[in-house]
C-alpha cells in the first residue's frame, strides 16, 4: 500500500514518467529501426514500380509509432539473466510478426487460390526467414514477377537488420547498460560467448555495427563493378550476402547472373560474413595477419575446402558434369551452405548447380555442412565451427578416457585448454540443437511433409541455411512443398535456430519466475 | 569373502589352482573362450541337421572340432591376467568378436551357401552382431544351417550382454551404462565378473529355452521354434521366413513381442523380477521411459496407420525399440511420420545390459537430464544441480563420458551415411540404414522390412561391416582402434626422424 502511494506520488511529481522495462525499450529501439528500414524502402517502391508504397509506409507509421512509444516511455531497468533473455526473445517474435505486416498489407502472396490465412501464414514465414537470415522462401515464381521491387528490397532489409542482430543495434544506442548489456549481445549473438571490443558495452555495439555496415558496403560495391547485377541489384544482395542470409530478389537466386566472376566475389564475401566480426576489427586495426592465426578461421577454411575439394571430385566421377561445372558448382555451393547463407547458383530446376538432383553422398555432405555453419561471432548460422572443434576433442576424449578411465585430459582448442564448463555448455548445446532437429522433424512429418524434405527443412531452418533437399530444394517454394502449420513451425525453429536455442526457450522462464515468486510472497 | 577374491582370483594373482606356466592374456583366454562355446554350438547344429543334410552338417561338426580343439588347447596354455589394462580388455573384445565373423565366413563359404567373401562376411557379421540384415533366403538353407545361422546371433547377444554387463564395467573401472540402482548392493549380479558371467548364461538359456517352448505351444515347428527363439533372446532378428514374421499365427507373434520387449530391457530386470525385488524395478527410470517409449511409438503407429491393429503396433514397435528387426507388415510404405518416429526410436535403442544395441535408453535420458540442467545454468549460473538417475546420483565423469559418447556416435553415424551414399542409396536411405546397423536393428528404408541386402553394392557391404562391429562393441572401442593406428603412425613417424637426424649425425 505504501509503495503504491509512493508510486503515485511519484507520478504526480513527474519523477518516473517512465516504466522500467528492459525488454520493452529493447523491443521500442528495434521496432523504430525496423520502420525505418521499412520508409526507406517505401521511397524506393515510390520510385521505381510505385505499387506496394502505401502498404511500406503504413506499416513504418504503426512501427515507428508503436516502438517510438515504448522507447519514450521505458527506461532500462535492471538486467537480470532472465530478463535477458526475456528482451532477446519476445524483441524477435515482435520484430518477425511486424515485419509480417508489409506483405499482408499489400498482399506479395495474393495470387490465385490462395486465401488470406495463407497469405498471414507465408507472410510470418517469409518475415521469420528474412530476420534469422535462413533464405527459405514461400514466394513462387508469379509472386516475385508481382512484388514492387521496393517490397523485395524490403525483404532483403530483413536480413540485413537479422544479421547483426537488432538487439546489438539497440544495444549499441543504449546508454549504459554494464554487464549485462554484453549479455544481451551474447543472447543474440552467434556462439558461444561474445568478445569485448571496447570497455563500454555500447561501444562493443557500435564497433559491431560499423563493421558490418562498411562490409556490407563493401559487398555491394564489388558487386556493382563486376559486369551483370545493377545498382539496384548489388544493394538488395550486399545485404543478404554481408548477413550471410540468402534472399535475392529474383526466384532463381544468383543463377539470374550466370556468371563465374559473380560467384567468386559472392564465395570471398560469403567466407569474410561467416568469419568473426572481431577479427575483422582487428584486422582493420592493425593486425592484417589476425585471422589466420585464429584456429576456428583455420578450421573453417579447412572444413569448406576439404569438403569442395570432396564434393568436386564426386559430382565429376559421377558423370553428370564435366571438372570445371563439377568445381564451380561445388565450392558455390557448399560455401553458400557452409557459411549458412543459402544462396544457389541453379539457373533453373534440374539444371548444374540445383543440388537435388546431384549424387546422395555429395547431399550428404550438404547436410553435414549445414550442420556446421561458419564461425562464432559472425553472422552465420548452424552450430558454429568453434563448437564443432570443442565437440570433437569432447569425443576423441572419451575415446582416449576409453584407454585410460583415470586420465585427466583436457579438451584444448590450438593450444589452449578450454574450461570444463565450457565443455558442458557446449556439449549441452549440441545436444539441444539435436532435440530441437528431433521434434522438429517429428512435427514437420506429423504435419504432413516427406521425410527427405523434413528432415533437410528442419536442419536448414535451425542452421538458418535455406534451401532443403528432396522437393525443398534450391529452386523450390516452401508454400507449395509444405502444408501450412509445417511452415509456422519452420518459421519458429528458424528464430530458435537464429538466437541459438537459449532464449527461445528460456524467454518464458522470466514471467513464470516473477508470477511464482509473487504467488511465493503472498 | 575378501575382498582379494571377489573377482574370482586367489592371491597368487591367477584363477583357481592354475599352473604358474600358463601365459597370462586377457585377450587370448577371451579368444578361446568364445571359440569353445561357439564351438560347442556349432557341433550340435551339426548333429541335429545330420539326418536333414549331411554335407552341411559334417561341415559344421569339422568346424566345432577344430574350434574345440583350440579352445581346449588355449584353455591349458593361458590364464587371466588378474588385472588387464582397459585397453588388453578391449583389444581383446574386438579380436575374440573378429575371430568369430571369420570363423562365420569359412562355415558359410565352406558349405556353398554363399559364394563370395564379402557377402559372407555380411552374413557372419550380421549373425554376431545381432543385426537382421541378410544376403540369404532363409527357406532354402539346410536344418543345420538354419540353426547355426539363428545360432551366430545366440551368441552374438551373449557376447554382448557379457560386454555391457561385465567387460565394458571392469574396462571403464565402473558402468556409464547401468544405472547406479544396478550397482548397487540390492543387486549383487555384477559384484563378481565370472559369478555374473555364469547368472547371465542360465538367465539367457533359460529365457530362450522358455522361448523356444512358447513358440512350439503356438503350433510353430519344432526348428521355427529353436530358430525364432535364439533371435528373439539375441535381439538378432533372424528368421526362417524369408518375409519375417508376415503370415506367422497371432500366437507365435504375441510370443515374438513379449520375447522382443523382455529382450531389450535389461537383465537386471529380469534379475530382480526372479528375486523379487520390487522396489528397483518401481524405482527405474531407465524402465519407466523405455516402457513409456513402447506405448508412445505404439499409440503414434496406430494413430497415423490406419489399417494397422494395435497388435501389430506394438509388435512393431517393440521390434524397433529393441532393435530386433522383426516385421509383421512392411513397415517402410508407412507414413513418413512414422517413418520419423521409428528412425528416432532405433537410433535410441534397448536399455542397457541387453543384448539389444542404440544408444540406450538410460544414456538418452541421462542426457536428457542433463540438458535441463544446462537450461537451469543459463538461468542461475551459480546453481548446483545434481542430475540423477533412479534417484542416485549420477557422476560428473559419467556424464562427462556419455555426451562424449554421444558425440562419436553421431560422428559415426555420419560418415556410414556418407559412405553408404556414395554406394549410390538416397539420402534418406542412407541415413536410416546408417542409424539403423549402428543400432543393430537392420531393416531400414533402403534395404527394405526384411534387411535383404541382395541389391546392395559390394561398397555398402564393406561399410556395413565396420558399423555392425561399432553396434555390437560400442562405437568408442571400434573408435580407440583408429586413435591406435594413429598413435602408431605417429610413433613411426617420429622413430623415422630419429633415424634420419642419426644418419645426418
Amino acid at each position: 500500500m505504501t509503495s503504491l502511494r509512493h508510486h503515485s506520488e511519484a507520478l504526480a511529481l513527474g519523477e518516473f514518467k517512465s516504466l522500467r522495462s528492459t525488454p520493452l525499450n529493447v523491443m521500442g529501439i528495434a521496432l523504430t529501426a525496423v520502420s525505418f528500414g521499412m520508409a526507406i524502402s517505401a521511397l524506393i517502391e515510390l520510385g521505381s514500380t510505385n505499387q506496394d508504397t502505401g502498404a511500406l509506409l503504413i506499416s513504418a507509421a504503426v512501427g515507428g509509432t508503436v516502438g517510438g512509444t515504448l522507447w519514450w516511455r521505458t527506461t532500462v531497468g535492471q538486467v537480470r539473466t532472465r530478463d535477458i533473455f526475456s528482451a532477446v526473445g519476445w524483441t524477435w517474435i515482435v520484430i518477425t510478426l511486424f515485419g509480417a505486416l508489409p506483405f499482408i498489407i499489400a498482399g506479395t502472396f495474393a495470387s490465385p487460390g490462395v486465401d488470406f490465412g495463407e497469405q498471414i501464414v507465408n507472410s510470418i514465414f517469409e518475415s521469420a526467414s528474412g530476420y534469422s537470415c535462413t533464405g527459405s522462401t514461400a514466394l513462387t515464381g508469379d509472386d516475385f514477377a508481382r512484388a514492387g521491387r521496393g517490397m523485395l528490397m524490403y525483404r532483403q532489409a530483413t536480413q540485413f537488420y537479422g544479421g547483426m542482430g537488432v538487439v546489438v543495434l539497440a544495444v549499441a544506442v543504449l546508454p549504459f547498460l554494464g554487464v549485462g548489456g554484453l549479455n544481451l549481445i551474447s543472447a543474440e549473438a552467434p556462439g558461444p560467448s561474445s568478445d569485448r571490443l571496447a570497455p563500454r558495452v555500447s561501444e562493443t555495439a557500435k564497433r559491431l555495427w560499423l563493421v558490418y555496415v562498411l562490409f556490407t558496403v563493401s559487398v555491394g560495391v564489388a558487386m556493382f563493378i563486376v559486369p551483370g547485377p545493377s545498382l539496384y541489384d548489388s544493394v538488395a544482395h550486399s545485404f543478404s550476402t554481408a548477413a550471410t542470409g540468402g534472399f535475392s530478389p529474383y526466384p532463381d537466386s544468383i543463377g539470374h547472373y550466370d556468371s563465374v566472376t559473380l560467384e567468386i566475389v559472392l564465395i570471398i564475401a560469403m567466407v569474410i560474413g561467416a568469419a568473426n566480426f572481431s577479427l575483422h576489427w582487428k584486422a582493420a586495426r592493425g593486425q592484417p595477419t589476425v585471422h589466420f592465426r585464429d584456429t576456428e578461421f583455420r578450421a573453417m577454411i579447412g572444413f569448406l575446402f576439404v569438403f569442395s575439394a570432396m564434393a568436386t571430385v564426386l559430382l565429376w566421377l559421377d558423370g553428370a558434369f564435366s571438372f570445371a561445372t563439377s568445381l564451380r558448382v561445388s565450392v558455390f555451393n557448399i560455401v553458400a551452405i557452409g557459411t549458412s547463407t543459402g544462396y544457389g547458383n541453379a539457373t533453373g530446376s534440374g539444371s548444374a548447380g540445383d543440388f537435388v538432383t546431384w549424387v546422395p553422398s555429395v547431399q550428404i555432405l550438404i547436410l553435414l555442412a549445414m550442420l556446421s555453419g561458419g564461425s562464432t561471432g559472425s553472422t552465420s548460422g548452424g552450430m558454429k565451427v568453434m563448437r564443432m572443434q570443442v565437440m570433437w576433442g569432447h569425443a576423441l576424449r572419451a575415446i582416449r578416457r576409453t584407454q585410460h578411465p583415470r586420465a585427466v585430459i583436457p579438451v584444448r582448442l590450438g593450444s589452449k585448454a578450454i574450461p570444463e564448463k565450457i565443455v558442458s555448455a557446449v556439449a549441452g548445446f549440441f545436444l539441444l540443437y539435436i532435440v530441437v532437429i528431433v521434434v522438429g522433424v517429428m512435427a514437420v512429418t506429423a504435419l504432413g511433409g516427406g521425410l527427405e524434405e523434413s528432415i533437410g527443412a528442419v536442419v536448414s531452418a535451425i542452421g538458418n541455411d535455406g534451401p532443403a533437399f528432396g522437393e525443398a530444394g534450391p529452386t523450390a517454394s516452401w508454400s507449395e512443398v509444405f502444408s501450412q502449420p509445417a511452415r509456422l513451425v519452420l518459421a519458429a525453429i528458424m528464430l530458435i535456430g537464429r538466437l541459438e536455442i537459449l532464449p527461445m526457450l528460456l524467454m518464458f522462464a522470466a514471467p513464470w519466475r516473477a508470477a511464482s515468486e509473487r504467488s511465493r510472497r503472498r | 569373502m575378501n575382498a582379494t577374491d571377489t573377482s574370482g582370483w586367489n592371491t597368487s594373482g591367477q584363477f583357481g589352482s592354475s599352473k604358474r606356466t600358463k601365459t597370462p592374456s586377457y585377450a587370448r583366454l577371451a579368444i578361446t573362450d568364445a571359440l569353445l562355446g561357439f564351438g560347442a554350438l556349432t557341433g550340435l547344429c551339426g548333429l541335429v541337421g545330420l539326418a536333414d543334410d549331411a554335407g552341411d552338417s559334417l561341415i559344421l561338426l569339422g568346424f566345432s572340432v577344430i574350434a574345440v580343439t583350440i579352445g581346449l588347447l588355449g584353455q591349458r596354455s593361458f590364464v587371466r591376467t588378474r588385472r588387464p589394462p582397459s585397453s588388453k580388455i578391449l583389444v581383446g573384445l574386438v579380436i575374440t568378436w573378429s575371430v568369430l565373423v571369420v570363423m562365420g565366413v569359412g562355415v558359410y563359404l565352406a558349405t556353398g551357401v554363399i559364394d563370395t567373401v564379402d557377402e559372407a562376411l555380411l552374413e557372419s557379421a550380421a549373425g554376431f552382431s545381432t543385426t537382421a540384415l541378410t544376403v540369404l533366403d532363409p527357406t532354402e538353407l539346410s536344418t543345420s544351417m538354419q540353426l547355426w545361422r539363428a545360432v551366430t546371433q545366440w551368441f552374438g547377444g551373449l557376447l554382448g550382454v557379457l560386454i555391457g554387463v561385465v567387460a565394458l564395467p571392469q574396462a571403464l573401472r565402473g558402468s556409464s551404462l547401468i544405472g547406479r540402482v544396478a550397482a548397487t548392493d540390492e543387486s549383487r549380479l555384477v559384484r563378481q565378473p565370472l559369478l555374473a558371467r555364469r547368472r547371465i548364461l542360465t538367465m539367457y538359456s533359460s529365457f530362450t529355452f522358455l522361448l523356444a517352448v512358447a513358440y512350439a505351444v503356438t503350433g510353430m515347428g519344432v526348428i521355427d521354434s529353436i530358430v525364432h527363439s535364439f533371435t528373439t533372446a539375441s535381439t538378432g532378428g533372424f528368421s526362417s521366413n524369408t518375409d519375417s514374421f508376415v503370415g506367422v499365427n497371432g500366437g507365435a507373434r504375441v510370443v515374438a513381442t513379449v520375447g522382443m520387449l523382455v529382450a531389450g530391457s535389461s537383465f537386471f530386470v529380469a534379475w530382480w523380477t526372479i528375486r523379487g525385488r520390487v522396489q528397483p524395478l518401481v524405482r527405474s527410470s531407465e524402465l519407466r521411459v523405455y516402457v513409456a517409449a513402447v506405448a508412445l511409438t505404439t499409440v503414434a503407429i496406430v494413430i497415423s496407420a490406419d489399417q494397422m491393429s494395435v497388435g501389430d503396433a506394438l509388435f512393431t514397435a517393440a521390434s524397433a525399440l529393441s532393435t530386433t528387426g522383426y516385421a509383421v507388415t512392411d513397415w517402410t510404405t508407412l507414413s513418413d511420420f512414422v517413418l520419423a518416429v521409428l528412425l528416432i526410436v532405433v537410433a535410441m535403442g534397448s536399455m542397457a545390459g541387453s543384448a539389444g544395441g542404440g544408444l540406450r535408453v538410460v544414456r538418452v535420458h541421462t542426457l536428457m537430464k542433463s540438458v535441463m540442467r544446462e537450461l537451469r545454468r543459463q538461468l542461475d549460473p551459480n546453481v548446483v544441480v545434481v542430475v540423477k538417475n533412479s534417484g542416485y546420483p549420477v557422476e560428473e565423469e559419467s556424464i562427462d563420458r556419455i555426451s562424449g559418447y554421444h558425440v562419436a556416435h553421431l560422428a559415426v553415424c555420419g560418415v556410414g551415411a556418407f559412405l553408404l551414399a556414395a554406394s549410390g542409396m538416397d539420402v534418406v536411405e542412407s541415413l536410416w540404414t546408417a542409424v539403423s546397423t549402428l543400432s543393430s536393428f537392420g531393416p531400414s528404408v533402403g534395404t527394405g522390412p526384411f534387411g535383404q541386402l541382395g541389391g546392395v553394392s559390394p561398397w555398402a557391404r564393406l561399410t556395413l561391416v565396420p558399423m555392425m562391429l561399432a553396434a555390437r562393441l560400442s562405437v568408442l572401442v571400434v573408435l580407440l582402434g583408429f586413435v591406435w593406428v594413429g598413435g602408431l603412425k605417429r610413433s613411426l613417424m617420429i622413430s623415422t626422424r630419429r633415424a634420419r637426424a642419426s644418419v645426418r649425425r
